[in-house]
């Protein structure tokens, strides 16, 4: 389980997030909403060990994650972060394999891995493309198939920064199956998204969170009320009960 | 065509380069006549010989350490000469050969070695500090900062020459204009102390150099110590060409030419540039090294002014290339 207890972060004098507690269970998604800014990403990246809160802790398992050694820590949780500054003409197999280097394969296994990845995301068709010349929702689909292919035995935590923002409908849908298939195995999972009806269908704890605050945390029904939707993104949302969940719409 | 197929081919093609540079010279020298006390033997085992090697380090050595340079800053115009890492270098080594005149012999000729080392790692941090922001590697940056670093080490060289005495003037510009015509066996032992570490442990860095090219959050999520990555590389670029400025003076673009043709041929991946690049870097040095000699017959060009006719043109070539892809600069 990964505890964050009362995250404080500040940047040139400017809070970014104020007094943050979550828990993230395994085996359960939990989805961060909120507008741009909001703190999404600083949230992420304190989860993830990358930087220091400036109060407050972050414990994996009774352990600090900030404190862990970073190839132990790259073992245990993965991330998926927005900015993904790769400029070398890697083929696209290469970039999913690079995904593996923690797991320590033989180059059986990482081929087979490689494999596995590349049609789990449906990438087969691409894999000897080069990466830089693949389209940006492409590009998407190869860097989140790297960090899923990071998601060993051990692995106890994935993170995930708006990772479907460039991909379509299908991939989308595909993206979120696979997350399911990820938490299944006792990960815990947290991703930011901005589509209401995506975080509706993924989550099983939604976080809202507003100017570095969190504003609320329980389960969809319990958090994505109109109300407080229409209030968070300062635009009137509206919410419609069906078979399949809730369905959400702003204007 | 296959790593293997084009990793043959460099290697087919270094004992062809070998032999022609052994054999191309003012002195006409005829391999079966080099055992002996003849005037050929000694220009075979005293000049040629030695330059030779000190060529098939210093070429490897750059070239590799180019490439390095590239995944350090994750940017492939990142050239240790066009970014002032050798500039850098050289005006470290050129205040230590003004000031100790004779004197600088001294330590077995390590001096100007460690001097251009420390420079080189001075000015190799300055880059990295100055060209990387938060939203990663800025190649304005980066090559803004190059330009700055190679003016002030051309004015601090310029003020070198005007006080320098006769003696040191002379020494100086020659050994600025990157030359490789007087090489000695002491000079190759100096530079074999500086390469050994280099080319040991830089290709062991290859899948990590990886890992950095995907963004230090990602390689730091993959388990890479980032900090301490980027601290050996710098100290191994810095010392490799270091070195190599410190002996040769500056030989420019074989850190930028290099990796791009292998990269060409097998793609980026570290593990493969690394050691095919010092494989080509020390075929292609000596090419260059074997056209100084017979350019201008019977003289002799500076190595540096040939590797900077082929890579002046090359670099704009890339540049055009990148203009037209867009975006990727």
């Amino acid at each position: 389980m990964l505890t964050a207890s009362h995250l404080n972060l500040k940047r040139q004098g400017k809070p970014l997030l104020q007094d943050i507690s979550l828990q993230l269970i395994p085996g359960e998604v939990t989805v961060l909403l909120g507008p741009n800014g909001a703190g999404k990403s600083s949230l992420l990246s304190l989860l993830s060990g990358l930087y220091s809160p400036d109060s407050g802790s972050v414990l994996l398992d009774e352990q600090s994650v900030v404190a862990l050694d970073p190839q132990l820590r790259a073992c245990y949780l993965a991330m998926y972060t927005q900015q993904q500054p790769l400029n070398f003409s890697f083929q696209v197999d290469e970039v999913v394999a690079l995904g593996c280097y923690p797991l320590q394969l033989s180059a059986a296994e990482m081929a087979e891995r490689v494999r596995d990845y590349l049609s789990q995301f449906e990438l087969e068709q691409l894999s000897q493309r080069q990466y830089t010349r693949l389209s940006g929702g492409e590009q998407q689909r190869v860097q989140v198939a790297r960090v899923m292919a990071q998601v060993g035995s051990q692995c106890r935590v994935l993170l995930l920064d708006e990772p479907v923002s460039e991909m379509d409908l299908k991939y989308q849908q595909l993206l979120m199956q696979r997350i399911r298939q990820v938490a299944a195995t006792g990960v815990a999972v947290c991703c930011v998204l901005h589509d209401l009806n995506l975080a509706a269908q993924l989550a099983d704890q939604i976080v809202l969170l507003q100017n570095g605050r969190m504003l609320a945390a329980g389960t969809v029904g319990e958090v994505m009320t109109e109300a407080r939707l229409s209030d968070l993104y300062q635009v009137s949302v509206r919410k419609v009960e069906t078979d399949a969940g809730p369905l959400f719409s702003s204007r | 065509m296959s790593d293997i197929k084009i990793s043959g081919l460099f290697w087919l093609a270094l004992p062809v380069v070998m032999v022609l540079s052994l054999i191309t010279g003012p002195v006409s020298v005829d391999l079966t006549s080099i055992f002996g006390d003849s005037v050929a033997s000694q220009v075979f085992w005293q000049l040629r010989v030695p330059r030779l090697l000190l060529t098939l380090l210093a070429g490897a050595l750059l070239a590799m350490t180019g490439a390095a340079a590239q995944s350090l800053f994750r940017n492939s115009l990142a050239d240790p000469g066009l970014i002032g890492i050798s500039a850098g270098a050289a005006l470290s080594a050129g205040v230590v050969m003004v000031l100790l005149g004779s004197s600088v012999a001294l330590l077995g000729g390590l001096l100007l070695p460690l001097a251009a080392f420390a420079g080189g790692v001075v000015t190799t941090v300055l880059v990295a500090r100055l060209a990387v922001t938060l939203q990663g590697v800025s190649v304005t940056n980066m090559l803004l900062c190059g330009i700055a670093i190679n003016a002030i080490a051309l004015a601090g060289l310029g003020g070198l020459k005007y006080f320098a005495a006769d003696n040191e003037l002379r020494q100086l510009s020659f050994w600025l204009l990157g030359s490789l015509n007087h090489s000695r066996w002491q000079d190759l032992l100096v530079l074999l102390v500086a390469a050994l570490p280099v080319l040991w442990l830089l290709p062991r860095y290859g899948q990590k150099l990886n890992l950095l090219l995907l963004g230090e959050q990602q390689a730091s999520l993959l388990g890479l110590d980032v900090v301490r990555c980027k601290r050996v590389m710098i100290l191994l670029i810095a010392l490799g060409v270091g070195a190599v400025v410190a002996l040769t003076g500056i030989i420019g673009f074989v850190g930028l030419v290099v990796p791009h043709l292998v990269r060409l041929m097998t793609g980026p991946d570290n593990r493969r540039l690394l050691p095919l690049s010092g494989l080509l870097g020390a075929v292609l040095l000596t090419v260059a090294d074997i056209l100084s000699r017979i350019l201008v017959s019977p003289a002799e060009l500076p190595v540096g002014i040939v590797t900077a006719l082929v890579g002046g043109p090359f670099f704009l070539l890339l540049l055009t290339r990148r203009k037209q892809e867009s975006g990727i600069c």
